[in-house]
């Protein structure tokens, strides 16, 4: 039986510019995938500023506030309205109006709830840190 | 040999793609952020937890379900609630967790020189906060009121709450969320959660930490549309209350729905408080006590409580830290 020739050991242990190449994929693909592991979560939190709706805990709406506007939710029952990258109930058919006093809202992690209609509004940011949650 | 290299760089490759997304996939189901929101006790509460999706979402279920037990058992306009026949027929209650709740409440307004009372729906209801329409009550309405408010009508004898006169109601709101909250964290350890906040409309409770880093509070600022900074926390209650939650303005004057038993009027002095400490109980009684024993006083009774931590901001717009807080509150500058 022959075993491995010198000569081919030689060769195999020898650097050749395809093997240059193949360092360099492997490489660039571990450091890719790498990238897209850790970094996966960071990627989605450079999406823009936006305001978040949820009806009974069930997310009804994502609102991008770049742009403003009025945005009507449960059938005209409350009217959202966006200005200047901030968020406020304007008009809801609910008897306290909480939602309404409680005004803009506009850094991440703060919310306008209105418990008759189980709405609840809060704030997402792209930029770190973000808030996990708001006292008030 | 060429083949044999490509050979062996494509298991490489193979290798290295396989073994990080098997700890992409490890590492998501560690780190699943479970969250949940359910409407109750007048607001909105949100539970998130982090660890295994088996685990967590068992847990925050549970703990959600705990929650509105308390919520269910400590409402005083839930006719099947122990409180309910107390105030109405006079029943005594023998009920092991009321009586516990209320003998924190009565230890809270021995040691806040009676701040905290828990009678505060009665007021509510004379000065209509609990109505669509709140309005600036008679004198003689609230002094009405203040005469059902006599902690000396109550007793708590072989674990059994009575009261020696008819007329006397009392009810948990402001301590009950405490201990909805304390309740739900024991069923998030049991259930072998160790890292969860739970956000009750606004009072918090971080329960460990949020993966490797500690979670963000933002505090809000009574006044402004701004936050007064936040801070970073484990294992602590933080709550607030304040007067911009339920107000109305009459001549000028800001009457809002934190009542000095005493007077039975809003009480004076400070637009916001944010309590904290370790147990979400004390943090909750403490928040409406020392809003209303105000600035000067209240801060000195914080200095001699440990563990106990507070930020408030005067009506005058002034921010006041207890000692030990001082330079824990980042600015949000860094945020926007």
């Amino acid at each position: 039986m022959k075993r491995d020739n010198p000569a081919g050991k030689e060769s195999f242990y020898r650097l050749t510019p395809f093997d240059v190449v193949l360092i360099v994929l492997i490489l660039f693909v571990s450091t890719g995938v790498i990238l897209f592991t850790e970094l996966g979560l960071n990627w989605q939190l450079s999406e823009t500023s936006e305001a978040v709706v949820y009806h009974e805990g069930k997310l009804l709406e994502h609102l991008s506030l770049d742009k403003d506007r009025e945005i009507t939710l449960l059938e005209g029952k409350m009217i959202l309205e966006i200005k200047d990258e901030r968020i406020r109930v304007k008009k809801s058919d609910c008897p306290r109006q909480i939602c309404v006093s409680r005004g803009w809202i506009k850094s991440s992690g703060q919310v306008i709830v209105c418990v008759p209609n189980k709405i609840l509004i809060e704030i997402k940011k792209p930029a770190a840190p973000l808030l996990d949650a708001v006292v008030s | 040999m060429k083949y044999k290299k490509t050979k062996l760089a494509g298991v490489l490759i193979a290798v290295v793609v396989i073994g990080l997304f098997a700890i992409r996939i490890y590492n998501s189901h560690r780190f699943h952020l479970e969250k949940q929101t359910r409407f109750m006790m007048d607001t909105y509460v949100t539970i998130y937890a982090v660890g295994p999706e088996k685990v967590t979402s068992r847990a925050v279920d549970l703990a959600m379900d705990r929650m509105q037990e308390v919520d269910a058992k400590f409402n005083i306009l839930n006719p099947k609630s122990p409180l309910y026949a107390f105030n109405h027929q006079g029943t005594s209650i023998s009920d092991p967790e009321i009586i516990t709740v209320v003998g924190l409440a009565l230890a809270v307004r021995g040691a806040s020189w009676g701040a905290f009372v828990l009678p505060v729906s009665a007021l509510s209801a004379v000065w209509g906060f609990f109505g669509d329409s709140p309005r600036l009550p008679r004198d003689q309405e609230i002094k009405a009121v203040l005469k059902n408010t006599g902690y000396k009508h109550l007793r708590i004898k072989d674990n059994t709450l009575k009261k020696t006169r008819k007329s006397i109601r009392i009810d948990l709101g402001g301590i009950a969320k405490g201990y909805a909250i304390e309740q739900a964290v024991k069923v998030l350890k049991k259930e072998g959660v160790t890292s969860a906040l739970i956000d009750a409309g606004g009072d918090v409770y971080a329960l460990g930490k949020k993966g490797g880093r500690l979670w963000k509070v933002g505090l809000r600022d009574p006044r402004g549309e701004e936050l007064l900074g936040y801070l970073e926390v484990e294992d602590l209650a933080i709550m607030g209350s304040g007067d911009y939650e339920r107000f109305f303005v009459k001549d000028g004057k800001r009457y809002h729905h934190i009542f000095d038993p005493k007077t039975g009027y809003p009480a004076r002095g400070l637009a916001g408080i944010t309590l904290i400490h370790p147990d979400p109980v004390v943090s909750d009684a403490w928040n409406t006590a020392l809003f209303v024993m105000g600035p000067e006083k209240g801060l000195e009774l914080v200095g001699r409580m440990p563990g106990m931590e507070t930020i408030m901001v005067t009506t005058e717009g002034k921010t006041l830290y207890s000692s030990g807080l001082k330079d824990q509150l980042q600015h949000i500058s860094k945020i926007e």
